[in-house]
């Protein structure tokens, strides 16, 4: 089969079922109060929206690789980029950058300008440790772990804490080497 | 704020993800009165500027199987009746604020018939872009909506072992479907709970899979004392 042509970002997102983004921004303000509610300790939040994030990172990585016809990355550089323009774009419809990468290009940041998840969000004086967007992190963080790349994803920069501009710092920790269940010559 | 502000297709910023009730109280209580008091952006204006924003659908989905897996698996696993409070109140939550922007530039609805074809009809269409196939009442504050492709249920599978519900063969398995099947009901419960009460109408709401995936029923009664 001759292989595909990888597909932009806004062709994935133009041709997706799309939803309403508000019935998504309120069930996911909705989803933290209640949780804020139940789990009371803001730290116990932020770990609790990480691990959900990683459970739909690990699945819906699979949804990417499936419409967006990527083909393998050569480096952490071109994964992150591919994260930036064609994940962000096809999953919430805005685009992210990259920017701030290190000397070994292991460790970059990406930028966030527009986040349709804190459409509406005030943070509360009680919430001022909450990462409310930490879905967004592990996400990520399990989308990567699904293509063999232990990362850890930080906030350094968040709106909601008073920045300009959404920051996440994507540190590769290592890269897992696949196994193959099969034989080489296959 | 500055969102609001700027890409704000209402009247007034209201409605906040994660905010005080008692804020959110203040600003509704000014509502009746406030004929021009928030000089924002009108409705027709930023429409006619901007498309209503959108995401994929697999965020919602996503967001939502994991909400369900999250508070029936991990929180609550052995007390099913305390996660379906809680997917409830976050759906209520949802439904009440959905509702508030929906019906923001529109008269006040006459009576109930009038708000329960507004939640057949626009709210179901903002929600679901399709609207509710069919509306049945006894008059005696029950009503009955019908979805007969309801989204949220149409892409999930059922357990292939259930799949002969004549024969009762797989009792076990069965159930357990069904328990899952329900858990996801209750969000769009809490949502039409959320919506009604919203509107003025205090109700129960309860919903009843008939034949998977096609059809959804969603019932609900309230008191005719009201």
């Amino acid at each position: 089969m001759a292989p595909v042509a990888p597909r932009s970002g806004d062709a994935i997102f133009a041709n997706v079922e799309r939803v309403n983004a508000e019935l998504f921004t309120l069930t996911y303000g909705a989803i933290v109060r209640q949780l804020l509610t139940d789990l009371e300790e803001v730290e116990e939040v932020n770990k609790q929206l990480d691990q959900m994030g990683y459970n739909i990172g690990i699945r819906l990585v699979d949804e990417f690789l499936a419409k967006s016809n990527v083909s393998r990355c050569v480096d952490f550089r071109e994964t992150t980029d591919v994260i930036a323009k064609v994940g962000f774009k096809m999953f919430l419809g805005v685009t992210a950058s990259v920017t701030n990468w290190d000397a070994d290009g292991t460790c970059c940041s990406i930028v966030l300008e527009d986040n349709p998840l804190v459409d509406f969000v005030e943070l509360p004086d009680t919430c001022q440790g909450l990462y409310y967007c930490n879905i967004l992190s592990g996400v990520i963080r399990g989308a990567l772990d699904m293509v063999s790349m232990k990362t850890e994803v930080t906030w350094i920069r968040d709106v909601l804490r008073g920045d300009d501009v959404f920051e996440l710092q994507v540190k590769l920790l290592k890269q897992v080497p696949e196994e193959y269940p099969y034989k080489d010559d296959e | 704020m500055r969102e609001e502000i700027n890409s704000s297709k209402w009247h007034r910023p209201v409605i906040v993800g994660c905010m005080k009730e008692s804020s959110l109280s203040n600003r509704k209580l000014r509502y009746p009165t406030t004929l021009g008091y928030w000089a924002l952006p009108t409705f027709e204006r930023d429409r006619d500027r901007e498309m209503v924003r959108e995401v994929s659908e697999s965020c919602i989905d996503s967001l939502l199987t994991e909400m369900v897996a999250c508070y029936s698996n991990r929180f609550y696993a052995n007390k099913p009746e305390l996660a379906a409070r809680r997917i409830e109140a976050i759906g209520y939550q949802v439904g009440h604020q959905l509702s508030e922007r929906y019906t923001m530039e529109r008269p006040r609805f006459s009576d109930h018939l009038e708000a329960i074809k507004f939640i057949c009809k626009d709210f179901w269409s903002e929600l679901f872009k399709k609207q509710i196939d069919n509306l049945k009442t006894n008059h005696r504050g029950t009503f009955v909506l019908q979805d007969n492709k309801f989204r949220w249920l149409a892409r999930m599978s059922v357990d292939p072992s259930a799949d002969n519900v004549e024969d009762n063969s797989s009792p076990t398995a069965e159930n357990k479907a069904a328990q899952a099947m329900s858990m996801h009901l209750y969000f769009p419960c809490g949502i039409i709970r959320g919506a009604l009460s919203n509107l003025g109408i205090p109700c129960t709401v309860s919903a009843d899979i008939s034949s998977l995936p096609a059809c959804v029923y969603l019932s609900f009664l309230y008191s005719n004392e009201f």
